[in-house]
């Protein structure tokens, strides 16, 4: 049973990295459409009911502005609609609209996905395979912006009970926030006196430190890595040969259908609606047991 | 075996005038939990840095110390960082990085083991620890006492030989801070673990010590087990670590006792009922007395901080009157500090009616908010710039309340390098300036030493004679009972119940001062150690029980 929120952080990357830089490297109307259903299904496997509807309407109003917008200033295309303004309004421009259109809420879904899955600690992790001092630095940052937010508000509060920032006026307001400005900027450097004490103590610049992370690789997690990479091979392998190429302007022109833009559309189809696939699939599987217990 | 030995050591901060340590010798077995106590600035902190080699302070430095037989500037370094462990004071500052996991790892990282490795003992310090349920949480979203048991459990992970502490539970309230001195008990206890902990909040740590070394001006001048320390102290009956020590020891000190001193909450009772009759079983208490004007009243009011979170106060009503000291007790999270908001017109209440007389100043749990400058003076000038005082009035203004809190020499100090006490004076000189009749004070005894304490307590009579109504939130039943006019319990965003101190605490049976629990049943309605004594005083011994 794997869920696609407890992969392995380098597997989950290397799956949006897929997705993501498939998608907006081919023109190709049906891939992008593939593309944006396993985008908003996995959508929906993270982001539930009204929400997620809410949501939903934003970008299909989206869709419509984005594919309207196109062909009011772009007139390449050799079949005119109608004319706006002396402009000729081309169905291919229109159609192009479309595709852009698809392309970018697709985008904009799976980036809405990686943000539910790729939590904060799994790209520390990832940063971390680059450079572990990145990364212990993004976490003691990560713990300090908070810490300062709390910080700031508190002093604030002090003042505002003393008669700070007492009248409305902005000058006061300003000169009030520069103070507590500066006051926040003391107790940041003073805090971290200590917690530099706190590193020093716990052996901090001892030679060979090492990295722990709490992420474990696991045989599924090979077994999808694989996977994905062989899809990815499949896909660009047969993008290279351009059998997967679409062009708009100035006429619509498509590679006639082979085996070959067949097996990859069919491949892509395959690796965008995996986690919706695999999330289905858990579901049953749940279903499944609990009648059993 | 000893563990750690310190021979002859003598420590001098450069530009200093005095030596902040003096010739200090001492030798700790493994195993032993050893206490260090004494005044503020009396080098106990200093001793503990410069056993840990990377938090050594500069300056000159005589003398040796000895880490498993061998000098501490010899030892490896691996071996250094992982067998003394140190737990600072400020349970926020010290903790690194973001997660719990990862701060649990991060002194294991240093140390370079491998992931293996690592798991297993951030998995073991969690169990141990009980960290389990808040494992994958933010640092930040931590309350105060989970944030200094993951310290000490991020420490525990690198298994120390020695664990320093410094002052660790000063920032906790009382249960988070029972809570941790009782995990090091049980370090202590089901590990062996040598401990060295400094320590102002003595009534939790004396029942379980070995020993304890009170420190005096950069000098060693006491080094026994507990139970002997009362015998100390009985040549300084006004010494200012008296006011620290357990219940049962001060009512033992009180009453100029000779032989074993009692620690406990039960041997202090043992012993007063051993020892003495009850034919006097009260005291005659204080009368209370008020002023008919009310300065602060609180009509049904009702708070919440937002429309979907649930109701912080639940109509709480009450009445404080002019020149009264009244305390507001209860656990955390009862709206004990969001009332004193609400009295300060830092909170709107949407319910209920809010009646201040006069001029309302707060005085919140951490100081250090209240200064905005680089000076103290400057902040106090700050202060009078709010209030327009002319420059001469700004000057006898300042001198004035300078000279009453004492504080003279701190003028012209960082208000970010005075200790916790200091720093509470001169927030509540700053607070002074703006002429308040209504003194609102949030924790004011968190993380000050009894001496302290004692010096607030002067200060507040002071300000109640002149009028002035204070009204106090606190976890600190001892001073509740002592300075308090009335107290309130809160419970559930309601003020449950409000009386004399006498009253309040012979009442409560749990939630009362620890000389109240020691005469409990023996005697009515003593509850503070001088009471006790008192009473003892009046009754005489029992036959047969002569003073040896």
């Amino acid at each position: 049973m794997i869920n696609f929120s407890n992969l392995h952080p380098v597997v989950s990357a290397l799956y949006f990295v897929s997705v993501l830089v498939i998608t907006m490297f081919t023109a190709n109307p049906i891939l992008l459409f593939v593309a944006l259903l396993g985008g908003i299904l996995f959508y929906t496997k993270t982001e539930k009911g009204i929400h997620f509807l809410k949501e939903f309407r934003f970008y299909l109003v989206l869709i419509v502005i984005i594919t309207l917008t196109n062909p009011l200033f772009s007139h390449d295309g050799v079949t005119p609609l109608f004319f706006l303004n002396g402009n000729p309004i081309t169905l291919e421009a229109l159609l192009y609209g479309v595709d852009i259109a698809i392309m970018l809420v697709a985008v904009m879904y799976w980036f809405k996905c990686f943000n539910k899955i790729m939590t904060e600690d799994k790209l520390l992790f990832l940063f971390g395979k680059i450079s572990p001092k990145i990364s212990l630095l993004l976490s003691s940052a990560l713990r300090f912006i908070p810490l300062l937010k709390i910080q700031a508000a508190r002093i604030r509060q002090s003042q505002k009970a003393m008669g700070l920032f007492a009248s409305e006026a902005w000058t006061d307001k300003l000169r009030g926030s520069m103070r507590v400005y500066s006051a926040l900027i003391t107790w940041a450097l003073e805090n971290a006196i200590d917690t530099g004490s706190s590193m020093k103590a716990r052996g901090y610049g001892l030679k060979g430190r090492s990295h722990y992370s709490i992420f474990t690789f696991r045989k599924s997690d090979a077994l999808l890595m694989a996977a994905i990479m062989a899809m990815d091979a499949i896909i660009v392998m047969v993008m290279a040969t351009g059998q997967l190429d679409f062009s708009f302007y100035p006429t619509i022109s498509a590679t006639t259908m082979t085996i070959y833009n067949f097996l990859a559309m069919i491949t892509f189809a395959v690796l965008v609606l995996l986690p919706f696939i695999l999330e289905v699939k858990e579901g049953l599987q749940w279903k499944y047991y609990r009648s059993k217990i | 075996m000893e563990i750690l030995q310190i021979k002859n050591l003598t420590f001098r901060y450069p530009d200093a005038e005095k030596s902040a340590l003096d010739s200090i010798s001492l030798s700790l077995k493994a195993g032993e939990f050893a206490v260090i106590c004494g005044e503020s600035g009396c080098g106990k902190s200093t001793l503990l840095q410069l056993l840990k080699r990377e938090l050594s302070p500069y300056g000159e430095k005589s003398g040796d110390i000895l880490y498993d037989g061998v000098s501490l500037s010899q030892v490896d370094e691996r071996a250094a960082a992982s067998n003394i462990g140190f737990v600072l004071q400020n349970p926020e500052s010290q903790i690194v990085t973001d997660t719990v996991w990862h701060e649990l790892a991060f002194g294991l990282e240093s140390l370079g083991f491998d992931t293996q490795v690592i798991r297993r003992r951030v998995a073991e310090m969690a169990s141990y620890f009980g960290i389990e349920e808040w494992f994958h949480k933010k640092t930040t979203e931590l309350s105060g006492g989970q944030k200094q048991l993951l310290n000490l459990a991020s420490v525990m992970a690198m298994q120390p030989k020695i664990l320093l502490l410094d002052e660790p539970t000063a920032q906790l309230d009382p249960i988070a801070a029972m809570n941790f001195i009782g995990t090091l008990q049980k370090l202590n206890r089901e590990l062996g673990l040598t401990i060295l902990l400094v320590e102002h909040r003595l009534e939790d740590v004396f029942p379980i010590a070995d020993r304890v070394l009170v420190l005096e001006e950069g000098r060693l001048i006491c080094d026994d087990h507990p139970k002997n320390i009362g015998t100390y102290f009985k040549a300084y009956p006004s010494h200012p670590m008296l006011a620290g020590l357990p219940a049962a020891m001060r009512i033992f000190g009180l009453l100029q006792e000779e032989g074993d001193c009692p620690i406990t909450v039960r041997e202090g009772r043992d012993y007063v009922i051993e020892n003495y009759k009850d034919d006097i079983d009260t005291v005659t208490a204080k009368p209370y007395r008020h002023c008919d004007e009310k300065t602060v009243e609180l009509k049904e009011v009702w708070f919440r901080y937002e429309r979907e979170l649930p109701d912080v106060m639940k109509g709480v009503s009450l009445q404080v009157y002019k020149g009264e000291h009244f305390c507001m007790l209860g656990g955390n999270g009862t709206g004990k500090t969001t009332t004193l908001g609400v009295i300060a017109g830092l909170l709107k209440a949407y319910r209920g009616k809010i009646l201040t007389k006069g001029k309302v100043a707060f005085l919140p749990q951490n100081p250090q908010t209240v200064f905005l400058e680089k000076t103290v003076e400057e902040d106090l000038g700050e202060a009078c710039r709010i209030m327009k005082y002319t420059p001469t009035e700004s000057e006898d203004k300042i001198a004035n309340v300078v000279g009453r809190l004492g504080i003279e020499h701190l003028l012209q100090m960082h208000p970010y390098d005075l200790s916790g006490g200091e720093q509470q004076k001169a927030a509540l000189a700053k607070i002074l300036l703006l002429q308040p009749q209504i003194l609102l004070l949030d924790e004011p005894t968190k993380g000050i030493d009894a001496y302290s304490k004692r010096t607030l307590s002067a200060i507040m009579k002071e300000l109640k004679e002149e009028g002035i109504t204070i009204i106090t939130v606190t976890h600190d039943v001892e001073f509740a009972a002592s300075e308090a006019d009335r107290c309130g319990m809160f419970f559930d965003g309601e003020l449950v119940s409000t009386d004399t101190p006498t009253n309040f605490f012979t009442e409560n049976s749990f939630y009362t001062t620890a000389a109240n629990r020691i005469s409990r049943g023996y005697f009515q309605n003593a509850i503070l150690c001088e009471e006790v004594a008192e009473l003892c005083r009046m009754n005489g011994r029992k036959a047969g029980r002569a003073n040896e």
